[in-house]
C-alpha cells in the first residue's frame, strides 16, 4: 500500500537547515491499522502530509498502491487524493455553508460523478456513521462527534483504499473519542486500510501497528498484539 | 458538471453576503444603466433628425456662397438654364431667398420670415397647402403680390384658415393677395415655430422686398442615382462664377445625412465610453471583493484541495462566482436602463431606442468585466497551498 524509501524534507529557515523528516523508510500493507506517534515539532505532521500527497518530499521516494507519487505536480496529487485517499481532520473541516450530505457529495463532485449516483453514494456513507437521519442539516446544526462522523462519511464516499485521520479525537471529549476509535476499528475490521496521526498513546494503542517518529527519525515501529508498549 | 456546481456554490455564496454582493453589483448596474439610457436616448434622438432630414428628401444638391462672397450672386435664369441643359438630371431648382418682413392686417401685426420661391416649392419638402394652392410658375413671371401663409398667420390675422383665402394681407405695407394656407408643421402652432411663415414669389421678393439677388439655390435631382452628376454639375456652375471652391458649399442632403450619422455614432461612442469607465471602475470593486473573499476562505479552499479539487476546479469557482455578480449586475442594470431611458425618452419627447444591439454589448462587456477582475484574484486561491490553507482559520 505505501512504501516510502529514504524520505528527506529539509527546510531552509534563514541559515540554518531543519530536517523535518530526516530518513523515513515505512512500509504499510493493505489493511493494516497503523499509528504514527510523535510529539509536535517531530516530523509527524510532515510525515502525514507526504502520506497524503499533501506535499513532496526534498529527496527520497513514495510509492502508493504501486506508483510512484513523490514528484508529482499540484494537480496529480490532487487526482491520488480524490481518487485514494480519505481524509479525516482534527478540526473535522466540514464547509460550513454545506448540509451534511453536501459535503460529503463535495470528494465526489471533483470526481465527476454526476448526481443521483453521487447523492445515492454520499447517502450510503452517511449511513455508515449512523448520520443518515441528520443529511440535510447544517454542520452548525451537529455537535461534534456528529461532525466528526460527517467528515468520516466524507472520508468513506469514494470508497478510498486508504483513509488517513489526522487527531480524529483532537477535538472531542474523551467519551465521544471512544465512540469514534470503535468506529474506526470497525472500518479496520471491514478491510479499510487506516493510517491514524496522533500523539496520544492511548489513542495509538487502539491501532494494529505503531510508528513512533522523533526528530525526523522512526524511532520505533512496533505491532501492539506482540508487545506491550510501555512509555 | 462541475461548472455546474460552481454555478451552485457562486450563487450560494452570493445569497449568503446579500448586502456585500448588492454592493459589488452597484457599480455594474450604475454603469450598465448609464451606457443604456445614453445610447438609447442618442439613438432616439438620431432618428428623431433622420426622420426630419428624409422628409426633407436626400435628391437635393444645395449650393451656397460663403458668407463673406455673398457680394457676388448669379442669375436666377443663369440657374433656370442650368436646369434645363440638364432635364435629364434635374427636376427642379429653387432659389434660397429670405427675409423677414412686417405682416399687417388691419390693427394686428407681426414679423414673419418670408421665403421667395417658384413652382419648384413642392419638390423641396413634404408639406403642402392645406387650402388654396402653392406658388407657381405664372406668379414668378408676373412677379405677382400673392403670399402662401402659415396656418399660424391664417388664424392670428384671419380667425380661421377658411377665412384667409382670397384676403389680402400688408407685407411691408404693400398688399399681397391669400392664395394658400400651408399644412399644420407643428403640434403647438406658436409665433416663431414652422407655422409662422410665408411664401411668396421669388420675382416678387427681389422686386418689392428688397432681398436682393440670388446667394444659393436647391437643385432636386431626379433620384438617388443622379446626385452625383448634378453635384458635378453644380460645383462646374459654381466655380465659374465665383472662381474659386473655398468661396461656396456644395452639399447633398444624403452627404448631410452621413455627416451627421457618423458625428452621432461618434457621440453615443463617446457617451457608451464614459458610462464604460464607471464599468470599470466596478470591475475593480468587484477584483477587491473578490480577492477579500480568496483571504476570508482560505480554509474552504485548502479543505476543497485536500478532499481534491484541482487548480481548474477552484479558479472555476471563483471566475464563475465574479462573473455571476457581473453578469446579474448587468441585467439588473439593462433593466433598470431600459425603463429610465423610455421614461426620460417620454418626458423630453424622444422615443428612445434601447436597440438590442447596446443591451447584448452591455451585457457580453459587463461579464467581461467580470471574467476579466475576477482572474487574478481566482488565480490566487487556485494557486493556494492546502497544508498552508488548512492551517489558516
Amino acid at each position: 500500500m505505501i512504501v516510502i524509501k529514504d524520505l528527506y524534507k529539509i527546510y531552509q529557515m534563514g541559515d540554518t537547515e531543519v530536517r523535518a523528516l530526516d530518513g523515513i523508510n515505512l512500509h504499510i500493507h493493505p489493511h493494516e491499522f497503523v499509528a504514527i506517534i510523535g510529539p509536535s515539532g517531530s516530523g509527524k505532521s510532515t510525515l502525514m502530509n507526504m502520506i497524503g500527497c499533501l506535499d513532496v518530499p526534498t529527496e527520497g521516494e513514495y510509492y502508493l498502491n504501486g506508483k510512484n507519487v513523490s514528484n508529482l505536480s499540484d494537480d496529480e496529487q490532487a487526482l491520488i487524493r480524490n481518487r485514494t485517499i480519505g481524509f479525516i481532520f482534527q478540526q473535522y473541516n466540514l464547509l460550513p455553508k454545506l448540509s451534511a450530505r453536501e459535503n460529503v457529495e463535495l470528494p465526489l463532485i471533483y470526481r465527476g460523478i454526476k448526481l443521483p449516483e453521487r447523492k445515492k453514494m454520499a447517502m450510503e456513507a452517511l449511513e455508515r456513521v449512523g448520520m443518515a437521519e441528520r443529511s440535510e442539516h447544517m454542520p452548525k446544526e451537529l455537535s461534534g462527534g456528529q461532525q466528526q462522523r460527517v467528515s468520516i462519511a466524507r472520508a468513506l464516499a469514494g470508497h478510498p483504499p486508504l483513509i488517513l485521520a489526522d487527531e480524529p479525537t483532537g477535538a472531542l471529549d474523551s467519551k465521544t473519542g471512544a465512540e469514534l476509535m470503535v468506529m474506526l476499528k470497525e472500518l479496520h475490521s471491514e478491510g479499510n486500510t487506516i493510517v491514524l496521526i496522533t500523539h496520544d498513546n492511548n489513542i495509538a494503542r487502539q491501532a494494529k501497528r505503531i510508528v513512533r517518529i522523533q526528530d525526523g527519525k522512526i524511532t520505533r515501529d512496533v505491532d501492539v498484539d506482540s508487545e506491550v508498549v510501555c512509555e | 458538471m462541475i461548472l455546474l456546481s460552481a454555478v451552485k456554490m457562486a450563487w450560494e455564496s452570493i445569497i449568503s453576503n446579500k448586502l456585500r454582493s448588492f454592493l459589488t453589483m452597484l457599480g455594474i448596474i450604475i454603469g450598465v444603466c448609464a451606457v443604456i439610457i445614453l445610447v438609447s436616448l442618442v439613438q432616439g434622438a438620431t432618428s428623431k433628425v433622420t426622420e426630419s432630414f428624409d422628409s426633407l428628401g436626400t435628391t437635393q444638391v444645395i449650393a451656397t456662397a460663403k458668407r463673406s462672397y455673398q457680394t457676388r450672386t448669379f442669375d436666377y435664369d443663369d440657374v433656370e438654364d442650368l436646369m434645363w441643359d440638364n432635364c435629364d438630371l434635374i427636376t427642379g431648382f429653387i432659389p434660397k431667398n429670405s427675409t423677414s418682413a412686417t405682416l399687417r392686417v388691419g390693427g394686428s401685426n407681426g414679423t414673419t420670415p418670408v421665403t421667395g420661391t417658384n413652382e419648384y416649392y413642392d419638390l423641396s419638402t413634404d408639406k403642402t397647402t392645406q387650402l388654396g394652392r402653392l406658388i407657381n410658375s405664372v406668379d414668378v413671371e408676373n412677379a405677382s403680390k400673392v403670399i402662401v401663409i402659415g396656418e399660424y398667420n391664417a388664424l392670428t390675422y384671419f380667425g380661421s384658415v377658411q377665412a384667409s383665402i382670397g384676403k389680402t394681407i400688408k407685407v411691408n405695407g404693400l398688399p399681397f393677395t391669400v392664395v394658400g394656407v400651408m399644412e399644420k408643421q407643428t403640434d403647438t402652432i406658436a409665433q416663431y415655430s414652422s407655422d409662422d411663415m410665408a411664401l411668396v414669389p421669388y420675382t416678387t421678393a427681389v422686386n418689392n422686398l428688397g432681398t436682393g439677388a440670388l446667394t444659393g439655390f436647391t437643385l432636386i435631382a431626379k433620384d438617388v442615382n443622379s446626385i452625383d452628376s448634378v453635384m458635378s454639375i453644380t460645383k462646374k456652375f459654381m466655380y465659374d462664377i465665383y472662381g474659386d471652391s473655398d468661396r461656396y458649399t456644395v452639399v447633398n442632403m444624403q452627404e448631410m445625412l452621413d455627416k451627421l450619422n457618423e458625428m452621432t455614432t461618434m457621440l453615443s461612442g463617446v457617451l457608451a465610453g464614459i458610462a464604460g469607465i464607471s464599468l470599470l471602475v466596478a470591475g475593480i470593486g468587484i477584483m477587491n471583493i473578490m480577492l477579500v473573499s480568496v483571504t476570508e476562505r482560505t480554509k474552504e479552499i485548502g479543505i476543497r484541495k485536500a478532499i481534491g479539487a484541482k487548480r481548474s476546479s477552484i479558479l472555476l469557482q471563483f471566475l464563475v462566482e465574479a462573473t455571476s455578480v457581473s453578469l446579474f449586475g448587468g441585467i439588473m442594470g439593462i433593466v433598470l436602463g431600459v425603463i429610465v431611458a423610455v421614461i426620460a425618452g417620454k418626458i423630453i419627447g424622444i422615443a428612445a431606442k434601447p436597440t438590442l444591439w447596446v443591451i447584448v454589448v452591455s451585457l457580453v462587456y459587463s461579464m467581461a468585466v467580470g471574467l476579466f477582475f475576477g482572474l487574478n484574484p481566482a488565480r490566487k486561491a487556485s494557486k493556494l497551498s492546502p497544508i498552508e490553507a488548512l492551517r489558516s482559520e
